[in-house]
Parts: structure tokens; C-alpha cells; sequence
């Protein structure tokens, strides 16, 4: 009899539950527009006169020092990997009856949505492990729709000149971005941290790093400096957080983490935007538990928005009979994310406390198939009286706030109050496919957000890859205040082919 | 010789003859125990580091190899730990399991993200193959810990003669078998055959090959477990196997190092 061993999940198959597109966003941009990652406060870092990007100066030191500590550490150590995945894929976008222009979000087609829109995207991979030290680089290059965007912002313009001097100044700007590239492509900085881990109890990392935590799978209001993730994409890669921060391991089952960090905006802050935070994970025999903490910086009487918010959080998972149960709940001093303002105004920060909590179950069948159901109180969501005073302001069009900050407001599956999320994985094994089956429901904002999807092995090495996913909101009710109603896009398939190296 | 005299020594030889058989199922389980524990021997290696590959092939088709590193040690309390790293090929690079006693914890290559997982992760198939982590999983548990043993014939397989035992779990635990049917060499005490189990038939054979000396021990360089519900089998191929190993460090067994893997 052999020594008996643990093996992983099958190929590609990197949580035991679900299909994974390697960390990549398969989305469509338009119905989650930019995910839950800017979404709970629209993304937005304390926002008061001061806490605003000095110069490029901080800019081009930061990338320097990176470069330079990603050069040195990479020669010297005695272990490096480079790896990544080349993903070119396609959405196809189905339009509703009136075509892209029925969201209040997206009347008239601001957003120049069509049909078909091409996704590539290439994700690096640059590891390098010494004695003690360490790096990591994560790039992500994405194409982006440029003539989309400088077009529907001219639109914009045109449409809010009251004097009539812009006419036509859309179509020309369509023209000249049209006859050129229409996509560029932007290199965003996933990860890049060097670290030095004197000891195995012992770790300290520098730079753009991962805070993900929680066990929640489509939401973790544990997770409080890092950027949410998206309950349809839960997998996906997130840009990480500018940070320094120290692991200690006192004991084998008691973890403590320390970290000082920046607001995930620009590269540069004042100091009263500084952050610090804390987690403790500890665990016993089938169960494990986590308290974490934040000071998000100084609160002012005068702030209009605040991404950080002081914020103390609890979470646990105990395995019963072998059932996941498990558990998350923050206090946040104020919102992330802005009311709207019922008089038309800018909108409005609210104060707290604000209390998130998520509860949920998962269950692995024998023959492979895999469960988890959620709820999730969205302390942050809006009641009915604040969904009225959005869409009445989103009707107002750009005069009224329909566009800009309101827009920003719209944030899928962080938008109500309260959601239901339930998770089938199934693998088919003889074929070297996974299926995965993942609906949302809202019932306070009357939305069903289902994003079935298939992942299928296509050759002998593992290497390529193709996935297969569609997105769709459903309004239960027809009513403007619907989540679902105001997608852009309520309906979309996106393919890909990736290669993994 | 009296009646008298008859009559006692045919209750004499009576009653030793019954005593004897009365002993002889208790002889039978302790025989059958001893079969078992020396074969288990196997397990109670510790400090064990591998490399090997792992190849699934259904209906006549092979599935790209899964190139896997393993570290198993048992901490100071018996708890068995494990931790395996997958390297190759690149969409799972990176994935890895760490389990210390009846926990399991995952790391996502994709995010990074350390998670726990329920237990009943353990049924699931592992890596797509037909073993389960329950096959693979709880270290240094003997099947002479968890199963109750019982000499059930012999065979001759692979041109050895082999002890047949059928093994029934100890305790009520689901992450048992209902059933197993081992076969043990007579001569080497070596596994080489393991039927398992379930709803009263049998629904997998795993197959022992290739033993090798390592560290005094002799182990299967390849072990083949193979579904008898659908076409398909899985093999594992042992490459290094190092027991004592060095490289078996003490702080592998942590979440904190789940994060270090790359």
C-alpha cells in the first residue's frame, strides 16, 4: 500500500467547487460595468480636497524602485518562473427591444455599446523565490474599447452644450477615432511586491500585494482594503492593494497580519489617507476563525465619499458532518458607497455604522458536483425610498446626474439590500469540462442575475483552454428600480480561447 | 478400561476439542490482524516527499499528466499533514492542498486565495481521477486502525500467492469505505490488490506495482486505480521518494506557507 497522498482537483479545476477562467474577467463589462472592484463606494478613496495624486514624480519612483527590486531579486534567486495566459475572446451582446439606449444609464446609447466587441487580454507571470527573499509580478494587458469611450464621451458634451455650438462634434471625433486603432491596449499593474521572510514564521512584503480573505463565495464583507470581488466572477484576478505589510505565525494554527496601505487610487496620498489594518485567523479541529480591522485614515466632517472606512469584522467556518457552514459580518463607521441625493444633488456620504453580514453553506457531493448557497445583507445597499431618488435622478438624463457620479452608482449585486446566491459546479469528467451554474437572486430589488458557463479542456498538454459564458439579468417586475432594468446590457455571450504557458 | 473411564476421556477429548475450536475464530482475527499490520507498516513512514504524475485515461483517452510534489510528515500530536503542490502543467501551477488532520485548506493559483474547505471535499474526486481523497488522504491512519479485519481465503495474483482479508470499518465514519477487499502477498506482506466497496458492490480496484526498496520499506512505484462503474482508470507514477527527507520542513504545514507557494 502506497503512502498515501493528497492530489488536487481536476485539471484547470482550481477550486473544488467551480470553473475557473485563471483569473481572468470574463464578463460583460457593460452589465457589470467595471464589477463590484470599483463598486461598493464606486471605487472611490476618501475624497476631500487634499487626498488627491500629487505628480508622476511618486509615479515614476514607485516603478523604479519595483523594476529595479524585481531585476535584483529575479538574478539572485535560485528560483524563477515566468508563466501567464494569452486570452483572445469575443462578446457578443444581444440588445433589448429598443436596441442599447432602454437603461436609463445608457439612453441614447452614451456608452456607443454594439454588438460584437473583441476581449484579448494577456496575463504575465513573474515569480522569483532566493534564501530569503522574495518577488512578484502580476501584469494584466487588456484591450480597451478607446474610440468607444472618446466617442460616447463626446456624445456626452454634445448632448449637454445647450447652445448648440457642438453639433456634430460626436461624429467627427467618431471618425477620427474610428479610421484609427479602434481598441488600445492597457497594461495594469496586478501585483508587484518584493518581501523578505527571514523566517518561516516570519514574512514582511512591500508593494501592490493581495489582501483576499473570507470564505464567502460571491461576497466578503471581511475582505476590507481589498478591491470586492464580483459574485457573477468570483475567481477573477483583482488588482491588489499598495502595501506594507508582516506575517507572523506564532504558532501552527494562530496567524496574525499587520499592514500599513494606501488608498487603491494613483500612487501617491497624504498622509491622513494612510491606512493601517489587522487580521487574526486562527483554527481549530474543523473550524476556523477570523477577526480583522482597519483605520481607513482620518474621517472628516467634510468628506464627500469614503472607499475606507474604519471598519472592525468577524468571520468563521465550521465544518459539520461535512457541511461547510460558514459566516462573515463587518462594521463600517460609514458607507463606501454614496446615497443619492432625493433634491438631484451630488450624492451623499452616510454615516454609520453600517453593518454587512453573509451566512452560507457548501457541500461536496462524491461524484464530483459541488454546492454553495449564500445570503448576503448588503448593509451599504439601498431601501426603496433611495432607489426612487437614483432612477429619478438618472431620468433628470445628463442635466440631472444621469451620467457621471450617478452612473458610477450603479453597482450590480452590491446594489440592494439583500441577495440570495446559489453555486453549482458539476465536472464532466470523461470530456474534460466543467460546467458551472451560478444564479443571484435580489429579492428587494426584483433582479435575477443568472451566469451559466462551461470551461472545456481542448488538448493533450492542458494548455489551451476554451470557455464559453453567459450573463443575464432578469427583472422580475418591469419597474425602474430594478438592478437588472438598468443594465446596459441585460444579455451577452463571451467566448474565449486561453493558453496557459 | 472401565465405561466409567471411556465415558470421561471422550468428555476429556470433548471438551479440549471444543475449547479449541472455540479458539480458533479468535486465532483466525488475530491472524488476520497480524497479515494487516504488518502491510501497514507502509504508513507509518513519516517525512516523506515525492514527486509524481498523475494520468487519467477514460474510454481509451489520456488526459494531460498532472505533475505533482508532495510532503507528508505527522505532527508531535499523530495528526497526519500533507501538503501537495501542483506544478505542471501551467493552468494549475500553483494550486495546492494542505491537510492536517481532518482539515483541508486550498490554494488558488489564479488569486492566490487561501480558503478551507468542508470535509466532504474528501469524496470528492481527486483531481479528476478516479481516486478520492479519502483514497489518498488521512496520512498516517492504517487501514489496522480503521478497519476490523477477517482472513477471507487466498488467491494467487500476478503470480504470488496472496492472503485475501475483507476489511469492515471499526467505527460509523462516512469518510470509510463499507467494504474492503485487500489481498496481501505471503510471502513479502505486500499490497498488491485493494477492492472497494459501496452500496454492497464492489465500484473500484486499485492496483499495486512496481515495489521498490526505499528506506529499508519496500513501496509501489505505481499505483492504478480503476473504476468498475465506467471506463476509466488513474496512475500514479512515483519519480522521487524520499523518506526522512530534509526537505520536509516543519513550517510547510501552515496556511502562512499556502501564501508563499508559487
Amino acid at each position: 500500500m502506497m503512502r498515501r497522498r493528497q492530489i488536487p482537483k481536476p485539471l484547470g479545476d482550481e477550486s473544488l467547487r467551480k470553473s475557473n477562467s485563471g483569473g481572468r474577467n470574463r464578463r460583460n463589462p457593460y452589465t457589470c460595468r467595471g464589477a463590484a472592484a470599483d463598486a461598493a463606494a464606486g471605487g472611490r478613496p476618501k475624497s476631500h480636497s487634499s487626498c488627491r495624486v500629487r505628480s508622476l514624480r511618486a509615479f515614476t519612483l514607485f516603478t523604479f524602485l519595483i523594476l529595479t527590486a524585481t531585476v535584483c531579486v529575479g538574478t539572485l534567486a535560485a528560483e524563477t518562473t515566468f508563466g501567464g495566459i494569452l486570452e483572445p475572446g469575443m462578446v457578443f451582446n444581444i440588445p433589448g427591444g429598443r436596441g442599447y439606449g432602454e437603461s436609463p444609464l445608457n439612453t441614447e446609447n452614451w456608452m456607443g455599446l454594439t454588438d460584437l466587441m473583441f476581449q484579448n487580454s494577456i496575463d504575465l507571470k513573474l515569480d522569483a523565490r532566493g534564501e530569503t527573499g522574495f518577488m512578484e509580478l502580476r501584469l494584466g494587458v487588456k484591450q480597451f474599447p478607446t474610440a468607444d469611450l472618446f466617442t460616447g464621451t463626446a456624445q456626452i458634451a454634445e448632448a449637454l452644450d445647450s447652445s448648440g455650438n457642438l453639433t456634430g462634434y460626436a461624429a467627427a471625433v467618431a471618425d477620427l477615432f474610428y479610421i484609427s486603432d479602434a481598441y488600445a491596449f492597457v497594461l495594469d499593474v496586478m501585483r508587484a511586491n518584493v518581501g523578505w521572510s527571514p523566517s518561516n514564521s516570519v514574512k514582511i512584503t512591500l508593494g501592490r500585494q493581495s489582501f483576499l480573505t473570507g470564505y464567502g463565495y460571491g461576497w466578503n464583507p471581511v475582505d476590507l482594503v481589498n478591491p470586492a470581488k464580483n459574485p457573477t466572477d468570483p475567481d477573477a484576478e483583482l488588482r491588489g492593494v499598495d502595501a506594507l505589510s508582516v506575517r507572523l505565525s506564532p504558532a501552527e494554527r494562530l496567524e496574525v497580519k499587520f499592514y500599513g496601505a494606501l488608498p487603491s487610487e494613483g500612487f501617491a496620498a497624504d498622509y491622513e489617507d494612510l491606512m493601517a489594518g489587522t487580521e487574526i485567523t486562527f483554527s481549530l479541529s474543523s473550524a476556523e476563525f477570523k477577526l480583522a480591522g482597519l483605520w481607513g485614515g482620518s474621517e472628516n466632517s467634510d468628506d464627500d465619499s469614503d472607499a475606507y472606512p474604519h471598519a472592525g469584522a468577524a468571520a468563521f467556518f465550521i465544518d459539520l458532518f461535512g457541511v461547510g457552514f460558514y459566516g462573515e459580518g463587518a462594521v463600517r463607521s460609514r458607507s463606501r458607497r454614496n446615497d443619492p441625493d432625493a433634491l438631484g444633488g451630488a450624492s451623499l456620504l452616510r454615516n454609520g455604522p453600517i453593518f454587512s453580514g453573509l451566512v452560507g453553506a457548501e457541500y461536496y457531493f462524491a461524484a464530483g458536483p459541488a454546492l454553495a448557497v449564500e445570503y448576503f445583507y448588503n448593509g451599504e445597499g439601498w431601501k426603496h425610498g433611495s432607489l426612487e431618488d437614483y432612477v429619478t435622478a438618472l431620468n433628470g438624463g445628463p442635466a440631472g446626474g444621469g451620467i457621471g457620479e450617478y452612473a458610477s452608482l450603479y453597482t450590480p449585486l452590491y446594489y440592494a439590500r439583500h441577495y440570495i446566491l446559489a453555486n453549482l459546479m458539476i465536472p464532466w469528467y470523461a470530456r474534460e469540462t466543467t460546467f458551472n451554474i451560478n444564479a443571484v437572486i435580489s429579492p428587494d430589488s426584483g433582479a435575477l442575475i443568472l451566469t451559466p458557463s462551461a470551461e472545456i479542456n481542448l488538448n493533450f498538454d492542458g494548455t489551451l483552454v476554451a470557455e464559453i459564458f453567459y450573463s443575464g439579468f432578469f427583472d422580475f417586475n418591469e419597474s425602474e428600480l430594478n438592478e437588472a432594468y438598468l443594465a446596459p446590457v441585460r444579455h451577452a455571450v463571451s467566448t474565449s480561447v486561453a493558453y496557459y504557458f | 478400561m472401565t465405561e466409567r473411564k471411556i465415558l470421561k476421556r471422550t468428555l476429556m477429548t470433548a471438551a479440549v476439542f471444543f475449547f479449541f475450536n472455540a479458539l480458533l475464530p479468535a486465532q483466525t482475527e488475530v491472524s488476520a490482524d497480524a497479515v494487516l499490520k504488518k502491510a501497514d507498516r507502509i504508513f507509518e513512514l513519516d517525512n516523506v516527499y515525492s514527486r509524481s504524475t498523475l494520468s487519467v485515461i477514460r474510454s481509451g483517452r489520456a488526459q494531460a499528466p498532472q505533475e505533482m510534489e508532495s510532503f507528508e510528515s505527522d505532527a508531535a500530536d499523530g495528526s497526519a499533514r500533507s501538503l501537495t503542490v501542483f506544478r505542471a502543467p501551467a493552468r494549475v501551477r500553483g494550486t495546492a492542498y494542505l491537510t492536517v488532520g481532518d482539515d483541508l485548506w486550498i490554494r488558488f493559483a489564479s488569486t492566490g486565495r487561501i480558503r478551507k474547505l468542508s470535509s466532504s471535499a474528501k469524496k470528492n474526486s481527486a483531481a479528476g481521477s478516479d481516486f478520492s481523497y479519502a483514497d489518498m488522504g488521512d496520512g498516517s491512519k492504517t487501514y489496522s486502525d480503521q478497519y476490523n479485519a477477517v482472513l477471507d481465503g487466498s488467491d494467487r495474483l500476478d503470480g504470488a500467492d496472496c492472503r485475501r482479508l475483507v476489511l469492515t470499518p471499526k467505527a460509523d465514519n462516512r469518510d470509510l469505505y463499507e467494504k474492503l477487499v485487500v489481498w496481501i502477498t505471503e510471502e513479502t506482506s505486500l499490497y498488491v490488490k485493494i477492492e472497494y466497496w459501496e452500496n454492497g458492490a464492489a465500484i473500484k480496484t486499485m492496483l499495486l506495482e512496481d515495489y521498490r526498496p526505499v528506506g529499508g520499506i519496500e513501496y509501489p512505484f505505481r499505483i492504478t486505480m480503476r473504476s468498475l462503474a465506467r471506463d476509466s482508470e488513474s496512475i500514479i507514477e512515483t519519480e522521487t521518494l524520499e523518506f526522512g527527507s530534509s526537505k520536509v520542513e516543519e513550517g510547510l504545514f501552515t496556511t502562512a506557507y499556502l501564501e508563499d507557494i508559487r
